[in-house]
Parts: C-alpha cells; sequence; structure tokens
C-alpha cells in the first residue's frame, strides 16, 4: 500500500512538472493545464500522508522563520 | 517553514541539545541540509517579493543578475561566517549568545524577536486570506492600502489567523509534517506559475520580455518608468532579507548539526529555488496580470488562481499558512520565556492574535520590502558579537563567553553593542526615510567593533 501510494505520488509530482511545459509548448489548452495541475495537487496531498514524515517528530523552536 | 534536520531526516532523536553541544551521533551529513533549505525557502511571502520589485520598478536586467549575485553573497555568508562556528561550538544562538550576554538580555532579543515574527506572521496571514477569499468574491485591498477596504476582508483575516493560531497552538506536529509533504508540491507550483506566465506575456526572446516588463512597470506606475531599486539595492535585498539567519546566526541552531561546515553550501537549493526561481515567477505572475487583465496589485491569491487555477489559490493558502504557524509558535516561545509561569499555549494565542491584528492592516504585506529589511537590521547585529568573540576575544585580550564566566545576566558590552547601531539605524530609517537594507551590512560591522572595544574598555575579569 505504502509503496503504491509512493509511486502514485511521484507521478502526481512529475505530471504537475510537466503541465506547465506542456502549456508553453501549445500541447494544451490553459483550463486543461489548470485542471490537470488540481487533478495532480488531489493526488499528491491523498497519497504523500502515506509514506512522507509518518513518524512522530517534536516540534523545534530553532531558529528563524523563513522568508 | 523550517525543522531542524533531526526532523527533516525523521530520525528518533528526541533529544534537542538546547543546552549541550549536539554530539556525534547526531551529527547529519550534507543531504539533510540541502533536503530542508531547497523545499522551505518557497514560502508565502515569496508571491509578495517578487512583485514588489515590479513595482518598485526594477529593471528585468538587475533583477536576473542583481538576484544571483544577492542570493550567492547570501550563501557564502552562511557558509562561511555562521556554519564554521556552528560546527565548532554546536549550539543553539540563544545558547552561545547566553554565554557572551547573560541571560537576561537574550530573553530581550527574544522578545525583539517575537515581536517582529509576530508582524512576519501577520504577512503571512494576509497572504493565504487573500487566496480563500477569491470563492467569496472578496475585493481585494489596493496597493497603497494601509487599512481594511471592507468588513468582508477583515472577517476572513479574522477567521483564517484564528485557525492558523489554533493550530500553532495545538497541532503542531501536524502541521510541521504537513508543511513538509507540501513543500515540493509548492516549489513545482511556483515553477509552474512562472512559465505559465512567461506564455501569458507572449513572449519569445529576451528583448520582448524586457519591452513587456517596461510596459508592466509604466502600467503600474501610471504611465512613467520609475525605479526605487537599482543594482545594489538588488544585490542588497537578496543578500540581507535571511539577514537573521546568516551573518545574525540565527541558523548556528540548524547547522550544529552539520557533519562539516561544507554543509553551508546547501543553502545555495533555498537561495536559488525560494529566493530566484519563485521570486521570478511571481514577479511574472504579476506581469501576466497585468497584461490581462490591467490590475497591478500584487494580491497573491488573484494572482497565482489567474495562472494555474485553484491549484495555485490552494498554493498561496498553504504557503502562507505552513510558514505563518512555526512562526506564531516561535513568537509564543518568545513571550513565554518573557513571562515565566506562562503556559506555551496561551502565549502562543496571543502571538496569534497580535499577527491576527497586524494582518487585517494590508500595509505590513504590501510593505514587506522595507520591514525584512527591518528584521535584518534590528536582529542581525548579534551575530556579529558571537562572530567577534568566537575569532577575535582572545587575540585582543578579552574572555571569551563573558557572561558565563562573570555570571553576569546582561552584558553590558553587549547591550550597547547592539542598541547603539540599531538606534542609529533605526533614526536614519524612520526619521530620514533612508531604505532600510542599506543598514544591516552597517549596523553589524558597527555592533561587532563597539563589542570588542567596550569589552576592552571594560575589562572582562569582573562581574558586570
Amino acid at each position: 500500500m505504502k509503496n503504491i501510494c509512493k509511486w502514485i505520488g511521484l507521478l502526481s509530482i512529475v505530471v504537475t512538472f510537466i503541465l506547465p511545459f506542456l502549456f508553453l509548448l501549445g500541447q494544451v489548452e490553459l483550463e486543461a493545464m489548470k485542471q490537470g495541475l488540481l487533478i495532480a495537487t488531489v493526488v499528491w496531498f491523498g497519497t504523500a500522508f502515506f509514506w512522507i514524515g509518518s513518524k512522530e517528530s517534536k516540534p523545534t523552536p530553532d531558529g528563524d522563520p523563513i522568508l | 517553514m523550517k525543522e531542524s534536520p533531526q526532523e527533516v531526516s525523521e530520525s528518533h532523536v528526541v533529544e534537542e541539545f538546547e543546552t549541550t553541544p549536539v554530539p556525534e551521533r547526531a551529527h547529519k551529513g550534507a543531504k539533510a541540509f540541502w533536503g530542508m533549505y531547497s523545499g522551505e525557502h518557497a514560502a508565502g511571502t515569496e508571491f509578495m517579493i517578487g512583485p514588489l520589485f515590479l513595482l518598485a520598478g526594477v529593471s528585468l536586467q538587475n533583477i536576473f543578475w542583481g538576484l544571483l549575485l544577492g542570493n550567492l553573497l547570501a550563501v557564502l555568508s552562511w557558509r562561511y561566517i555562521c556554519a564554521p562556528i556552528a560546527t565548532k561550538a554546536r549550539f543553539t544562538l540563544y545558547f552561545h549568545l547566553e554565554k557572551i550576554a547573560g541571560k537576561k538580555l537574550v530573553k530581550i532579543y527574544n522578545l525583539a524577536n517575537g515581536v517582529l515574527f509576530c508582524f512576519l506572521a501577520g504577512a503571512m496571514i494576509t497572504v493565504s486570506a487573500t487566496a480563500v477569499g477569491i470563492p467569496f468574491n472578496l475585493e481585494m485591498p489596493a496597493f497603497d492600502a494601509i487599512y481594511p477596504n471592507s468588513a468582508s476582508f477583515v472577517i476572513i483575516v479574522l477567521a483564517v489567523g484564528a485557525v492558523i493560531s489554533a493550530v500553532a497552538g495545538f497541532g503542531y506536529n501536524a502541521v510541521s509534517r504537513f508543511a513538509n509533504i507540501a513543500s515540493p508540491w509548492m516549489v513545482l507550483i511556483f515553477l509552474g506559475c512562472g512559465i505559465v506566465a512567461l506564455k501569458q506575456l507572449g513572449v519569445d526572446s529576451w528583448a520582448g520580455l524586457e519591452a513587456v516588463w517596461t510596459e508592466s512597470i509604466s502600467f503600474a506606475q501610471g504611465g512613467e518608468v520609475k525605479t526605487s531599486m537599482g543594482f545594489l539595492e538588488v544585490v542588497l535585498f537578496a543578500w540581507f532579507c535571511n539577514a537573521a539567519m546568516h551573518v545574525g546566526m540565527s541558523d548556528l541552531s540548524v547547522f550544529r548539526y552539520a557533519k562539516k561546515s561544507s554543509s553551508g553550501w546547501a543553502t545555495a537549493g533555498g537561495m536559488y529555488v525560494g529566493h530566484y526561481m519563485a521570486w521570478l515567477a511571481a514577479a511574472l505572475m504579476l506581469a501576466a496580470q497585468i497584461k490581462l487583465t490591467q490590475s497591478s496589485d500584487p494580491v497573491p491569491g488573484p494572482m497565482a488562481f489567474n495562472v494555474v487555477g485553484i491549484a495555485g489559490i490552494i498554493c498561496v493558502v498553504v504557503a502562507g499558512w505552513t510558514t505563518a504557524n512555526p512562526t506564531i509558535y516561535r513568537a509564543g516561545l518568545a513571550f513565554q520565556a518573557m513571562l515565566p509561569g506562562t503556559s506555551r499555549l496561551s502565549m502562543t494565542l496571543l502571538a496569534g492574535s497580535v499577527a491576527t491584528i497586524a494582518a487585517i492592516f494590508p500595509a505590513f504585506a504590501f510593505k514587506l520590502l522595507g520591514f525584512v529589511g527591518l528584521y535584518g537590521t534590528i536582529l542581525a547585529p548579534m551575530g556579529a558579537v558571537i562572530f567577534a568573540d568566537w575569532y577575535l576575544s582572545k587575540r585582543i585580550g578579552i574572555t571569551p563567553f563573558h557572561a558565563e564566566v562573570s555570571g553576569c545576566g546582561v552584558n553590558k558590552s553587549v547591550l550597547f553593542a547592539w542598541l547603539i547601531p540599531v538606534a542609529v539605524s533605526l533614526y536614519f530609517i524612520f526619521v530620514q526615510g533612508i531604505t532600510t537594507w542599506y543598514f544591516v551590512l552597517p549596523a553589524w560591522i558597527a555592533c561587532g567593533v563597539l563589542f570588542l572595544v567596550f569589552s576592552r574598555m571594560r575589562g572582562t575579569s569582573s562581574a558586570n
């Protein structure tokens, strides 16, 4: 399950990377690209929770906020 | 958002080594730092900073080259000023400073940190609110707005601020994990925003891009092309926008885990992803918005929606939320340190309330360039004290870690070395109206020199 989620998640991140380039090259329309990005976003968040940082970690107040 | 490499690498280490040097078993390789900096410098504020360059009339050439050089100088500052001390002393900033400046003075410094954090978090809440407001057809505040433009804007800001503050108080760990998950996706959405904006601008050459860029500046400035930032200003801004972290030594807390000081190069990942690619992408988004909608208001939510749709709105909300959350959390800790006996939760909620009230005024977000310089001017000089104490004190006959040796609560040499350059800088900034980022380096140098002079004059053998 974890492995499947990982591969689906990685695929969605690849799609997130590629879609804007396809739009730049005129291969997809703006609206289709936006819908594709939304789907890839949902898939990424839906799957990443199962394999990224599942271990509990303590809050650390190190450093300053990132700008 | 930033965690120590402990969290980034998902290790089982639970000790935070707040008052002891980080032991060898907890040291991390450079890889952990590359991952952390690359992902986490693409934050909510990037959506504001990029467009503000366009509105300041910065030429395209100055942005490309100025940011390239300024970010390089920032990386070198991390690598050669912060990381070497961090990997030798292996203390947090606060513990290291406590040994030199004294516990009470560190609390005052911590309070200054906390107050500034609240305003930064406020800007991030404003950024998130601009995206949350889109489904409600919220009328966005104009660029020159100081006060909120509608009751709806206030209500949305209050709602976003309340959620962020509550989560910072109750669910820090969950957001910390969520931020780790979101960061690779956010970086790609930033990149996508830039690519799509480029296409929407309809340019196919550098000359074409320059022409569109100049037209956008002209439109935003009502037909003129004036610039308040030249090449030098862009370099200084890029160099010092994280001054509190590199020359200000805040990232001692991060690099104390590094096996070698060469891990300082990892900050290049953050600078050239977050402070180069993301700023350029956000600036191009505003240029595209001007072309398509004739609106030059740098409001992140609508800008991102125009280029990548709902994914853009989600990105703005997530970027603002995941960066405001730890900022409020840290501000709460700073307030708690000042008021012993109070709970962390109540102080986090207090910090969140201050941040939310600040967020109601869009001027804090729209004046972010100046505020970031102010933040560095006030906080970074303390890093010079650490630098001077570490490298120069023995050479000129001063006892290193004076407060620890003498047991004093406030090392007056540090107090005045910090206050004098900061006060002079604030006079020029607020009374003379001079741009903030000119003062970070002079204040840092002056603070280091004054610390050595005062320490030498007062002697270091007696408690002060």
